[in-house]
């Protein structure tokens, strides 16, 4: 009897391969969900991209503000999912050379073939039951894309068509950066095997980029009617909701958490612990370190350049955090929090630089904030940490390979958006008519005020020497000094000196 | 132990039906160009409707008047958002 019960019970005991695969099976399940849940907090950076940018422009503009955002998701996702994905799959060696089974990498034999799971008809890329990672994985991506569109958003709202927009949102988000990522952020990355490039958590590949693209495009907008008198000095529009730009901005932070952790890799099966995206061990704990003191270096810094100035402040964090995102794996965090502090100065000060001085009118400071903090945070690497050994084949990372990289980016993500925008201007499909303009962006695209409950007061700009003025009287000035196609005469990024 | 639940055989049985066909099939080929297809019919929709919807009320504004420049030159009198909306959309 006993005997024949001790029998029984061993027969329903697993095996150790059945263990095995169990185990394997929960690991990849676990993975699975662990990435569902990035791209769930990173809804966030999206949704704070539209109450920042709302609060930002105009009362007659906020609902034409947030439809860019939403109608982002529209078109970058299907893009992205088309041909996007595939990019990156098949350009990590700058051109697949062994067709659809690129890459092959020597030491990265886990990637040979990748390029042909990222076509649209893949069994990766649909329901598929033997593949839990893939799927998630891409949708971590396909976020990452909606924010580079979204970063080039904030910078050009209050002129610039919507479907002007939504085009160039689908080639940022779904060609530019992540063929930069194909090469920069992938472990069989060509800047990566052959220069240790080295930015872990996308200071560069996804804000330096997404700003250099966005300044391409505002070099063809133009500046805001009235943005600029005749002697070229800058005036200020105020944002119908600062409060709302500042809540945000918070929105923004707390799905930046999520996209740290997206950019990671993590699998117990196959991988001992945490890797970064070029395959070199990390920890959470460690980016989380250095996020989260990234944005207090990022705060204090953009307070005292700006004196206080509070979406400065603010926009300070962002820029402290995406200066230290480069080595977010590597750095300590005392280094982590002074060189924050720095990029929230750079923050500041580019963006005046930009402003008053290139005359380029960037309604948010993107360009500052993303472009230029995102190649300083690049820069740092190549100052403090170099020697670190990078990727599979740990290429030592160094000030040459870093320089390498902006190099390969700068006109990679400038000249399409330059281009992109000027072809669009050539149609007179990139900005609004100037009388559309003038009257308020909401009143032609939807037909209604979005703030019914609310008097409408005079609109208030700020002149160069801080008096505030009503604005119908100053736009109204430099409405009649604009060309009939919509074109300031003022030229961008010059300034007409009287 | 594991096998008390009969994952593998409905997996499988499943596995053979997804919408239109699996990897490399002629569905999903086809539902493949259609989506691309969508996906491009959508730009130009944004671009014609939102050229109409702006072309219309520049217009308008233009007819309007509220927008001309006052008979003396460099005087400028107006106080008020200018709203101006299309009677007839």
């Amino acid at each position: 009897m006993t005997v024949s019960l001790v029998t029984s019970l061993l027969a329903q005991a697993p095996t150790p391969e059945e263990l095995q695969e169990q185990i394997s099976l929960d690991s990849q399940i676990l993975t699975e969900q662990f990435y569902f849940y990035t791209v769930v907090v990173m809804w966030l950076i999206h949704v704070g991209f539209m109450a920042y940018e709302g609060g930002a422009s105009r009362r007659k503009n906020v609902m034409s503000t947030a439809m860019k955002n939403i109608l982002t998701i529209a078109v970058v996702t299907p893009t992205f999912y088309y041909f996007g994905w595939y990019i990156y799959g098949c350009f990590e060696e700058g051109w697949p050379k062994d067709g659809h089974d690129s890459p092959t990498v020597e030491g990265l034999d886990f990637l040979v073939g990748f390029c042909q799971n990222t076509a649209p008809w893949a069994a990766q890329m649909g329901p598929n039951l033997s593949d839990h990672v893939s799927a998630v994985f891409f949708l971590a991506f396909l976020l990452f894309s909606w924010t580079t569109a979204s970063i080039m958003s904030g910078a050009v709202i209050e002129r610039i068509r919507l479907s002007a927009f939504l085009i160039l949102a689908a080639l940022l988000g779904s060609a530019v950066w992540i063929m930069d990522a194909a090469w920069g952020w992938s472990s069989g990355g060509w800047l990566v095997t052959r220069f240790g490039f080295h930015d872990s958590i996308a200071s560069l590949v996804v804000h330096g980029v997404a700003g250099a693209f966005a300044l391409g495009v505002l070099l063809n907008l133009g500046p805001r009617i009235g943005k600029y008198r005749h002697d070229g000095l800058a005036r200020s529009f105020r944002g119908h909701n600062t409060h709302l730009t500042l809540m945000g901005l918070l929105l923004i932070f707390t799905g930046f958490y999520g996209f740290y952790a997206a950019c990671l890799v993590i699998q117990s099966t196959t991988f001992p612990g945490w890797l970064n995206i070029y395959g070199s061990p990390t920890t959470l704990g460690a980016i989380a370190f250095v996020i989260t003191i990234g944005f207090a270096g990022g705060f204090t810094g953009g307070w005292f350049a700006s004196k206080g100035d509070p979406f400065w402040t603010l926009s300070g964090g962002l820029a402290g955090v995406i200066s230290v995102s480069a080595g977010a794996d590597i750095y300590h965090p005392s280094l982590a929090y002074l060189l924050a502090i720095s990029g929230g100065m750079v923050a500041v000060w580019s963006g005046n630089y930009i402003e008053k001085k290139l005359r380029i009118d960037d309604a948010v400071g993107a360009v500052a904030v993303h472009g230029v903090c995102g190649f300083y945070g690049v820069l740092l690497v190549g100052i403090f940490a170099g020697g670190f050994p990078t990727g599979v084949n740990q290429v030592e990372s160094s000030f040459g390979g870093q320089l390498m990289g902006m190099l390969a980016f700068l006109p990679l993500a400038f000249l399409p958006g330059y281009v992109a925008s000027w072809i669009l201007k050539k149609f007179n499909l990139l900005r609004v008519p100037p009388e559309v303009e003038l009257e308020g962006l909401d009143l032609a695209e939807f037909g209604q005020d979005f703030f019914p409950e609310f008097e409408r007061v005079p609109e208030i700009v700020i002149e160069p020497d801080g008096r505030e003025v009503e604005s119908a009287p100053v736009l109204l000035e430099a409405y009649w000094q604009t060309s009939t196609n919509g074109r300031a005469e003022t030229p961008v990024g010059t300034g007409e000196r009287s | 132990m594991f096998d008390a639940f009969p994952f593998d055989d409905w997996a499988e049985a499943t596995a053979e039906f997804w919408t239109f066909g699996g990897e490399g099939s002629t569905g999903t080929y086809i539902m493949t160009v259609l989506g691309v297809a969508a996906m491009l019919m959508a730009f130009v929709g944004f671009v014609i409707l939102e050229n109409r919807k702006l072309a219309r009320q520049a217009a308008v504004l233009k007819a309007s008047g509220a927008l001309d420049r006052p008979a003396v030159a460099g005087v400028v009198t107006t106080t008020t958002t200018i709203i101006t909306t299309d009677p007839e959309a």
